[in-house]
């Protein structure tokens, strides 16, 4: 089942303001300013979106989460491992040793400031549709890119399931750091809600 | 005299930055759990002039948190602290009778802003 293209408009405005609210938020959290490179989104089968990602080698700290069933969607949030560091540093530096002591303070950090971001365009769909969406806590990986949405994507069936994958990239000159945003919907249970919603 | 305050959040890091932040406020951080479950144990133990509520939490939502706690202790302070601004959300609190709602990112003068329009003074 497809999304009528009128309501495809919709979702992708509602991302683009969304993405605008996250980089905000990111740029609260690490007093510095993040500009949005690039925000699509697009229908494709899950099997083609792994492929899609597998070019890049590189480490990145990811965090994910799942809403709950009656707005499903996952959504990922991933940076280097040297943009994470970086964003770290940024928004730990004025508090106390008692948190930049702490163990694997990266990887709760990322954690953290995900949750956060991810709320901005979670909370623009949610508005939209009248709901309430409580994400789950967010799991922290740390790998390639691949490897970390294989994992987000294990709910979703490769060959049938066609999702509606919007990914976005911010960037921030100052902390020489960028993130990677994905939001996976099944298409299926997007038509649905529109309906529902006769928005 | 400061309020005595229990942190519900899961995130440790925001655990450790909330109570820095009350602690500067002249507030005593009582406690400090990371689930729904650990905050209802808490509660009863420290009877908290405060609680600091984050919504998702690894075991039960903090809104259902929240109702339970108000089922224990209907005069129990609640100030709901979330990355989540749906405006649902933030009316499904108020209806529960939360204080108030902060949307995180905020620093130590929004919170002290918070604490102080729900008529809760610094030290």
């Amino acid at each position: 089942m497809n999304l009528k293209p009128r309501d495809m408009e919709t979702f992708t405005a509602l991302i683009e303001e969304g993405v605008s609210r996250s980089a905000e938020a990111l740029a609260k959290m690490s007093r510095t300013e993040w500009g949005v490179m690039s925000a699509s989104t697009k229908e494709i089968p899950a099997v083609r979106l792994l492929s899609w990602f597998e070019r890049s080698k590189i480490q990145h700290v990811a965090a994910s989460f799942e809403s709950d069933e009656d707005f499903p969607m996952e959504m990922i949030l991933l940076f280097s491992e040297k943009g994470a560091r970086s964003v770290t540093d940024a928004v730990t530096k004025p508090f106390s040793e008692r948190l930049t002591r702490m163990n694997d303070l990266m990887r709760l950090t990322i954690g953290e400031v995900s949750n956060i971001v991810a709320h901005g365009v979670i909370g623009s769909l949610a508005d939209k549709f009248d709901q309430t969406v409580i994400l789950s806590v967010p799991q922290v990986r740390v790998g390639p890119k691949a490897e970390i949405l294989a994992k987000s994507l294990e709910r979703y069936d490769g060959r049938n399931d066609v999702i509606l994958l919007s990914h976005v990239d911010m960037f921030s000159e100052n902390l020489a750091a960028e993130c990677s945003m994905v939001l996976v919907v099944n298409e299926a249970a997007l038509v649905e809600l529109f309906a529902a919603a006769s928005v | 005299m400061g309020y005595r305050i229990l942190i519900v959040d899961d995130s440790p890091v925001l655990r450790i930055m909330l109570s820095e932040m009350l602690q500067e406020l002249g507030h005593e951080v009582v406690a400090e759990v990371d689930s729904g479950n650990a905050a209802l144990e808490a509660y009863p133990k420290h009877k908290p002039d405060l609680v600091c509520l984050d919504v998702s939490l690894p075991d039960i939502n903090g809104l259902e948190v929240l109702q339970r706690l108000r089922r224990s202790d209907p005069h129990a302070k609640v100030l709901i602290v979330t990355g989540n601004d749906q405006k649902t959300l933030e009316s499904k609190a108020l209806s529960l009778r939360a204080i108030g709602v902060l949307h995180k990112p905020f620093d130590a003068s929004e919170l002290g802003e918070m604490l102080q329009r729900a008529g809760i003074k610094k030290a």
